[in-house]
């Protein structure tokens, strides 16, 4: 199994590369660079100026998933398991679930500032919805008879969280972060464009106007590996702490 | 010693009650084994829930050993129909789980290595219970519920799931962990052979609203090889008649 998983992505990289170098050569113009080119390139500038953009875009997007999972876990947990809770919060959930949260860059900037607080708080209000939806579906989903055996041993708030409430929701709650952290990716480059001279966001748009095409696309390659790098953590996650749903 | 005076038990429906349950009165003594059957919708696993602690919504007096039933008190082992195992707890951890809510997980492999042995388990700890057949997850729900050495045992249909040769099997299981441990224990099934090879006393209940049709002491129970004698038939024949007079038989 694992050595058919190498070897299946092993095959999409080679596939992938592939089609880029058969498009350059095909179109063969300066906007669209040989891959050999582009790699060459990265590994000239990657330790000189993309590392400390990749640090600044990493480090925004943590801290907005981790403010994002620390408000909406709870949330999330307390909206499934107490269903009057949920009646009185749903409508205001509801209601700010679909506002595209990208267009609320001017105003989170005009409050915020155009420092870090504003574009963390952006990756922030884009995760957390998603983060509480799921976990709340999630606990709802649970039967009621899985509460029963603990039910009749008493068992208190805490270790229903434990054994039930915190195992049942994990799953979804992986799951809506990966969702997540495709659109948080998007909204990072695009809130690094505006007011910082750092960020793969900068280092990208900077690039294009210097009109240095290996350089942006060395870019554009380290931001597209550390969204994959980060959906790799969070599947290796799922398969640690819920791997009783692979038996 | 398990005691029930008047119990009444109604659930909300739209704007009005429907009455589950109507004035049931039942006595188990201590150690001793009740199995309770009737027609579907009778209240039976009603009965259960709220021996059981999960319905605190009844009239009347329920009490297990002179006091009115309280799960945080008291060591009620409850195990419902679909065994009410957890799918992210491995066998083991399973089987700890309701003495760990207790308090009681100071037990440790001492007491828990011949339960394993008695039910078959060895080898199979480290397993999730999606990866055990019906027997095997029945098997883990009893080791968890005499792990836990409660002070009644409550089992809701308990065997019902399982093929006719694994459920006699089990049947034996449970009656020689029941001799063992000598807990208390009210079981629901609607099979009329069932109740009559586990109740010591056998409570038919009628439907609409759910009462008791009849409580018969059972004088076959704990007989060798019961299920080939003449007597066991017409008890069989006895109880199915009294079901179908009270609402049909499930």
């Amino acid at each position: 199994m694992k050595k058919y998983t190498i070897a299946a992505y092993a095959g999409a990289i080679l596939l992938f590369f592939s089609a880029w170098w058969l498009l350059a050569k095909a179109v063969s113009l300066p906007i669209i660079p040989l891959p050999e080119l582009v790699l060459a390139t990265l590994g000239r500038v990657f330790f000189q100026s993309i590392a400390i953009h990749g640090v600044y875009s990493l480090w925004r997007i943590m801290a907005g998933l981790f403010l994002a999972i620390a408000v909406g876990l709870p949330l999330g947990v307390l909206l499934g398991y107490f269903p009057k809770l949920d009646k009185v919060l749903s409508p205001v959930v509801y209601l700010t679930y679909p506002i595209p949260k990208i267009a609320l860059l001017p105003i989170v900037m005009l409050l915020f500032g155009v420092g870090e607080a504003a574009k963390i708080l952006l990756i922030f209000l884009i995760v957390v919805f998603q983060v509480i939806v799921a976990v709340r579906d999630g606990i709802r989903l649970i039967p009621a008879e899985t509460y029963y055996p603990l039910n009749s041993l008493g068992a208190s708030f805490y270790r229903i969280f434990c054994d039930i409430l915190w195992p049942a929701s994990l799953p979804k709650f992986i799951t809506a972060v990966r969702v997540a952290m495709a659109t948080a990716i998007s909204v990072l480059f695009f809130t690094e464009t505006f007011g910082t001279q750092f960020g793969l966001g900068y280092f990208i748009m900077d690039a294009w106007l210097r009109v240095n095409y290996l350089e942006m696309y060395a870019g554009i390659f380290v931001l597209s590996l550390m969204g994959l790098v980060l959906f790799g953590i969070i599947d290796l996650l799922e398969r640690c702490f819920c791997s009783w749903q692979y038996k | 010693m398990i005691e029930i005076h008047d119990l009444t038990v109604r659930y909300p429906v739209d704007d009005s009650f429907y009455k589950a349950l109507d004035s049931i009165d039942m006595t188990i003594p201590s150690g001793g084994t009740c199995a309770v059957i009737g027609p579907s919708g009778c209240g039976k696993s009603t009965l259960l829930k709220v021996l059981a602690g999960i319905i605190q919504q009844y009239q009347g007096l329920v009490q297990i050993d002179g006091s009115a039933i309280n799960p945080s008190t008291q060591k009620i082992g409850f195990i419902p129909q679909n065994y009410g195992l957890l799918p992210w707890k491995n066998v083991v951890e399973n089987i700890r789980l309701a003495a760990k809510i207790k308090n009681t997980s100071s037990r440790g492999k001492e007491a828990l290595d011949p339960l394993l042995q008695l039910l078959g388990l060895q080898g199979l700890e480290k397993r999730y219970p999606r990866e055990l057949s019906g027997g095997q997850q029945q098997r883990v729900s009893l080791a968890r519920a005499f792990f836990l050495q409660p002070d009644v045992l409550l089992m809701d249909e308990p065997f019902s799931a399982l093929d006719a040769i694994t459920r006699e099997e089990m049947q034996e299981v449970f009656l020689s962990l029941w001799e063992k441990y000598a807990v208390s224990t009210v079981l629901v099934t609607h099979y009329v052979e069932e109740a009559i090879y586990l109740g010591q006393q056998i409570v038919v209940l009628a439907a609409n609203p759910g009462r008791i049709a009849k409580v018969v002491d059972n004088p076959l129970f704990g007989g060798k090889d019961i299920r080939n004698q003449q007597e066991f038939f017409e008890m069989e024949l006895f109880l199915r008649n009294l079901l179908k007079q009270n609402g049909g038989l499930a």
